[in-house]
């Protein structure tokens, strides 16, 4: 008999694992790659930073413009 | 407030006929949208540029009156009987059980946005109860439809420059003004295109696989403050929007699903749009490459069933969108007239048409990179704080890639936006001429929001929620502003006239004009904003344009007189930030002030600041024997026959009074403005009706300094005509 005996996750992992594994799963892809964030993670926080810098930006100028430069 | 009531029920009716008509064309072309929303404003969109094609046809035909209208009406309402009835009939006929619902149970999120939706153009609507005062609506967007209508034709008018221009939607203004006396809730129109566009939007997100997101999409355009501005002013680049979003929403189903009916829809909207604008064909041209290359890289254009659907596209838009471009090259030898005239040279084609200002940001600026930033945090540079889209788009711009990556749609809405956005960069990169890419800016934004809410870290929580209370907030409290000054008016506070008087600097201009000109009368005249003037106007730099005369020729005023023009009223902004004026006539006046009499001076200043004179002058009786050779020329000819029916729309011609000559009743006038020191006033000087009578100067609303009420006595020294030797008065 050849190959690994144990082939489902269940037997491999314990109960936390398969629940992480599971919601990472479901959202279609890993967030963590060898230990580091994977570049898709990246890139939502390189996003995430820019929305709120360009809000923050264009809420300053507004409250500029409307409220303190009359 | 009867009125009122009569042009809310035009506008319900109006709307009805576009629906029934709407219904039947979507009826039998078989289209069938996701959502509700779309179904609702496809029926809206194919209505109204079905009434607005029927119009011109009306126009060409010299139909275009009160009774044929009303039949067109009546067509359309039966139309929206017999729709409605079938779907009554068919509901009974299923033993009166509702079609079940196509979605599942509404989440509240969806409930929410839609609500949102709801709040923000409740937020707009006492603005499009208002009568009209933005600047291009009064210079021809309702102003021409007034004049075809009185003249019952599309008429082509030389001393107009926009008479010749695709304008759509803009007929349709034409209906309440022909089947009413006035013009009250003419921006209940926009409105309604805009109300279809947001909804339009849904069905855009849901078409290309962001279904659930649906009602997010349509919350984001509402909430940008160019949409509820433009729904809210009766202009026409929010339906260059509108059809330009439904030719891409059946393009892209065309491309995953090529039946003739789809194609023939794409290219209804696609004639739509270029009927109604020039930035309409714009981006009908962007849309037709962009799908042409799309289906050609992915080898399905060697599809017969494809080539097929292709061809009978384009020949829908061109049959629809044709006649517009075929006028313009029947009276001119330019289809696009007046633009490309290097393209069409032609002898029609009119001289120093605009002069050519700066570019926001030039080509070669290495600004042009941080473009979309300037953009949005500096939109004063780019047409001003009115068409600002919000930030929300900037702050997803980055996520355009995401949508790219879709197979449905994505790659076509992205190229034709891309395409767009470079014509525009080197046009004239105002935001507003930019409204057609925002439905595709809503794409990206939706697909960047769902994206970054995939990952569950505070950052991008924080992110999402901060971006989206400061698109709210500001595309709520942008029309919250804009409707604050109508609701004295709505609430029956100010009257209608009140309101005009207070807003609009040329309703009290009209009003002043009618008092001292008999109707009938040609005037020649350098303001702009001709719609509630009450007499014959013409834009005297408009007709210098058109027949190209030197303003400086000796013989310029008698051949202007020989025109048929007996009045011309000057107009000066002392501030010019807010309006400004060709001086040529002024400066060719000066030089001959024997040539015509001044009648009288009417000087302001509005609430907002804007301080101007207006100066009437009368041409005198004596320059018949001065005719100029300038009238032997085919374009005065054509001036002279075309101002003859134009001042008979307007009454007969009456005899006019005689004035006596007076002078510096304009530095008087303007020197209580500048004493009133940006006060609100007004200042009215009248000649005298004879030699002896003094002129007078009236201060009629004086928190004016050194003018309290009363009369400027001036005296006036007789054979020094024209004026007066002395200028000083005494007021009493």
């Amino acid at each position: 008999m050849t190959g690994p005996l144990i082939t489902r996750p269940r037997d491999r992992y314990s109960a936390d694992d398969l629940a992480f594994t599971h919601r990472h799963r479901h959202q279609g892809r890993s967030r963590w790659v060898n230990g580091k964030p994977a570049g898709a993670t990246v890139c939502r926080y390189l996003l995430a930073t820019w929305v709120l810098v360009v809000s923050a930006a264009y809420a300053a100028r507004l409250c500029w413009k409307y409220l303190l430069s009359h | 407030m009867e009125s009122l009531a009569q042009a809310a029920l035009v506008w319900a009716i109006t709307t009805a006929a576009a629906f029934g008509a709407g219904a039947v064309t979507a009826a039998v072309l078989k289209s069938r949208t996701a959502t509700v929303a779309g179904a609702l404003s496809q029926r809206l969109a194919l209505g109204y540029g079905a009434l607005g094609t029927a119009l011109f046809w009306l126009g060409v035909a010299h139909r275009l009156g009160p009774e044929p209208i009303g039949c067109l009406l009546g067509a359309g309402v039966v139309a929206a009987a017999i729709t409605a009835g079938s779907t009554i009939w068919r509901w009974h006929r299923a033993g009166l059980r509702l079609p079940a619902p196509r979605c599942r149970q509404r989440r509240p999120a969806a409930i929410a946005a839609w609500g949102g939706v709801a709040v923000i153009l409740v937020a707009a609507l006492p603005r499009a109860l208002g009568p009209e005062t933005e600047g291009d609506a009064l210079c021809y967007h309702i102003e021409l439809p007034k004049q075809f209508v009185r003249l019952g034709r599309l008429a082509f008018m030389p001393w107009t420059d926009q008479s010749l221009f695709p304008a759509l939607t803009d007929l349709c203004f034409s209906v309440p003004l022909a089947l009413l006396d006035g013009s009250p809730l003419l921006r209940l129109f926009p409105f309604t295109w805009g109300v279809a566009l947001v909804l339009a939007v849904a069905e855009l997100a849901a078409t290309t696989g962001y279904r659930p997101h649906a009602a997010l999409a349509a919350l984001l355009i509402a909430s940008a403050p160019i949409v509820t501005n433009h729904a809210t002013v009766a202009y026409n680049d929010l339906p260059v929007a509108l059809f330009g979003t439904w030719a891409l929403i059946w393009l892209i189903r065309w491309m995953h699903c090529p039946t003739v009916c789809h194609a023939v829809l794409a290219g209804l909207f696609l004639g739509f749009a270029a009927a109604t604008k020039l930035t309409g064909l714009a981006w009908a041209l962007c849309l037709c490459a962009t799908a042409i290359a799309v289906t050609a890289a992915s080898r399905q254009l060697a599809c017969r069933r494809r080539a097929l659907g292709l061809v009978a596209a384009l020949t829908v838009a061109l049959l629809v969108a044709g006649p517009w471009y075929a006028r313009a090259w029947y009276h001119t030898g330019n289809p696009f007239h007046p633009y490309f005239a290097s393209l069409f040279p032609s002898a029609a084609n009119i001289h120093d048409w605009r002069p050519v200002k700066p570019l926001p940001v030039s080509l070669t600026n290495p600004q042009i990179l941080a473009l979309p930033l300037l953009a949005t945090l500096f939109p004063e540079r780019f047409g001003g704080a009115g068409q600002q889209w919000g930030v929300v788009f900037l702050a997803f711009l980055p996520a355009a890639l995401l949508i790219a990556a879709r197979r449905r749609g994505g790659r076509l809405a992205l190229a034709a936006a891309v395409l767009y956005t470079i014509l525009w960069l080197a046009a004239k990169q105002n935001l507003r001429f930019l409204l057609p890419v925002l439905p595709i800016a809503v794409l990206w934004c939706v697909a960047g929001l769902d994206w970054l809410r995939s990952t569950n870290h505070p950052l991008a929580r924080a992110a999402i929620t901060g971006v989206l209370v400061v698109q709210l907030a500001a595309g709520l409290a942008a029309p919250l502003r804009r409707s604050l000054p109508y609701c004295a008016f709505l609430l029956g506070r100010q009257s209608l006239e009140e309101f005009l008087a207070t807003h609009e600097p040329t309703y009290r201009v009209a009003t002043w004009l009618a008092a001292r000109v008999p109707p009938g009368m040609p005037v020649l005249t350098q303001e702009h904003r001709l719609f509630y003037f009450d007499r014959p106007l013409v834009r005297e730099d408009a007709l210098r344009r058109w027949l190209g005369y030197d303003s400086s020729s000796p013989a310029l005023l008698a051949a202007l007189e020989s025109l048929g023009f007996r009045y011309i009223l000057l107009a000066r902004s002392l501030n010019h930030e807010v309006a400004r004026y060709d001086q040529s006539l002024r400066e060719r006046l000066r030089r001959a002030v024997d040539s015509f009499e001044p009648i009288g001076t009417m000087a302001f200043c509005s609430p907002g600041g804007d301080r101007r004179v207006y100066e009437l002058f009368r041409f005198r009786a004596s320059m018949d024997g001065r005719r100029s050779f300038l009238l032997r020329h085919p374009r005065w000819q054509l001036v002279k026959d075309g101002l003859r029916w134009f001042a008979h729309g307007y009454g007969g011609r009456a005899g006019s009074g005689s004035a006596t000559a007076c002078s510096r009743l304009a530095a008087a006038a303007e020197d209580t403005l500048r004493q009133a020191g940006g006060t609100a006033c007004e200042a009215v000087a009248d000649a005298g009706r004879s030699q002896s009578e003094p002129c007078h100067l009236r201060v009629l609303r004086p928190p004016v300094l050194a003018l309290p009420h009363g009369r400027l006595r001036l005296r006036h020294v007789p054979g020094s005509s024209p004026g007066f030797r002395d200028g000083s008065g005494t007021t009493r």
